[in-house]
């Protein structure tokens, strides 16, 4: 077990308390009713990186890849390979085999699909070097065959690694016996505890 | 012909570079190939400071020079937006993990707008009591310079590339979006921060002591990225787009000096501000009938 962050702190007079904890070998989940700011959480835990205790973290956020310039697939794993240290190519990434990403690779990233720019931000963040994966609903936007690919490489992945996500349908995932944190949030305070799947 | 001046073209290219530059900065931090340094004010703040100079100028009666008014009044301003930004950069926030830019955007539009109207008014004021204005201050030119003015480049230049060594990777990945980059790590507040900074410094010391050259800084980055050299590489973009920027700001320079009309030399602002103006109505309708065809 690995306690990620346990921390309390104030927050624009909201008191936030998390007790968030992950293990190995099974998926961890974040839990919560909607609104209750489980992505405001993920967005200040990629700000306030001190409070992952070093852990190397690699964040999968919602929203689509949105290059400046009009880069094809090929030229944004180009620039991740030569700009993200400790990253790997196409070739060294068996899981991104996986993803199919092959077929994308000259397509401009502004003509990919919702499900295609998914698979993408997938790809990326599986190529850098990380010691932690933490995803903010990844299977958004992907149709049931992409999901259970998805599903399946976070579910082998997470032999080595530990894996995060922010879920509302944790069904979804077949063998996840792991952590299930939930994220409550009161008058003046939101929580996040820690417990099983 | 006439000859140039050497020192006249170098400071031509140094500004073209310097606003070519900013502009890179500016749609990097806002992530829209349409932002320039004029849609977040930085034109406008600097244009500010020419016009309140001019008005130390005429109300003291010293024979201050206009320009080093200009840049001391701009470099004020400058230092008390970054103490300000210090300090609203203070302390934990949810929603704020990068700079706002559209609260930016808007306000520069205000302030251009705003400043728009002063000048207007000091024109009025400055016609009517008979007093010298700064007309040229709207189209810029280097007619007028001080030779020591280099040097004031040579340093922007220095502070420029140090700055670049620093933060080319940085920026290269904020590109591909803001929250992208903070899921890799990036600082991207302090990241964006820097990069406007820059980008209003470059703009200041260009406006101070040359005037505007409008869309330089929106067109020349635009059009780079159409080529495959510069859109596949983000550096190149930072390291060499200034040097394609200055050398057609001093080749239009050189055309204003050569070709004058009945002895005026048309000033290289408004040349820019017409071939940007053109430029940016093609990018605009190629840009319309691509995303046409594509649905």
């Amino acid at each position: 077990m690995h306690v990620l962050v346990k921390n309390a702190f104030k927050v624009n007079d909201l008191l936030v308390n998390i007790d968030l904890m992950v293990e190995k070998g099974s998926l961890n989940f974040l839990v919560g009713e909607n609104g209750v700011g489980k992505t405001s959480l993920f967005t200040y835990l990629k700000i306030h990186r001190e409070l992952l205790q070093g852990s190397k973290v690699v964040f999968v956020d919602q929203e689509k890849l949105r290059p400046l310039a009009d880069l094809s697939v090929k030229e944004v794993l180009a620039l991740i390979l030569e700009e993200v240290p400790g990253s790997k190519n196409l070739k060294e990434c068996p899981f991104c085999e996986r993803l199919q990403i092959k077929s994308l690779m000259d397509k401009k990233v502004s003509s990919l699909s919702g499900g295609e720019n998914q698979k993408l931000k997938i790809a990326l963040a599986l190529l850098m070097p990380f010691d932690i994966l933490f995803m903010d609903e990844p299977l958004q936007s992907l149709d049931e065959q992409s999901q259970k690919k998805v599903i399946s490489i976070l579910e082998d992945l997470s032999k080595d690694k530990i894996v995060l996500i922010i879920e509302h349908d944790t069904a979804k995932y077949n063998r996840s016996i792991g952590r299930k944190n939930v994220m409550k949030r009161t008058t003046g305070s939101v929580e996040v505890t820690h417990g099983r799947t | 012909m006439e000859e140039l001046d050497l020192l006249r073209i170098a400071m031509a290219f140094l500004c073209g570079g310097f606003l070519t530059l900013s502009g890179s900065l500016t749609q990097i931090v806002t992530n829209n190939s349409l932002g320039s340094p004029s849609t977040l004010g930085f034109d406008a703040l600097a244009a500010l400071s020419v016009i309140c100079s001019q008005f130390i100028i005429v109300v003291t009666g010293e024979a201050f020079a206009l320009e080093h008014v200009s840049l001391g009044l701009f470099l004020i301003a400058f230092l008390g937006l970054f103490l300000v930004s210090k300090i609203f950069s203070r302390g934990p926030h949810i929603r704020v993990f990068s700079l706002d830019i559209k609260v930016l955007i808007l306000i520069g539009l205000g302030f251009n707008l705003f400043v728009g109207a002063i000048f207007s008014i000091v024109q009025f004021l400055f016609m009517a009591l008979n007093f010298d204005f700064p007309t040229g201050l709207w189209f810029g030119n280097f007619k007028y310079f001080d030779e020591h003015t280099i040097y004031v480049l040579l340093f922007a230049l220095l502070i420029l590339v140090v700055y670049l060594t620093k933060d080319a990777r940085q920026l290269r990945l904020l590109s591909l979006g803001e929250k992208f980059a903070l899921g890799l790590g990036i600082p991207v507040a302090k990241v964006q921060r820097r990069a406007l900074f820059v980008s209003l410094g470059l703009t200041g010391v260009v406006i101070s002591f040359f005037g505007v050259f409008s869309f330089l800084g929106l067109i020349v980055p635009h059009m780079l990225r159409s080529l495959n050299f510069f859109r596949s590489n983000m550096k190149r973009e930072l390291f060499i787009g200034p040097i394609v920027g200055g050398l057609a700001l001093a080749v239009m320079d050189y055309l204003c000096f050569q070709f004058d009309f009945r002895g005026a030399e048309f000033p290289a602002g408004m040349v820019s501000s017409v071939v940007g103006a053109f430029l940016l109505i093609v990018l605009l309708v190629k840009s319309q009938a691509k995303n046409f065809a594509k649905d």
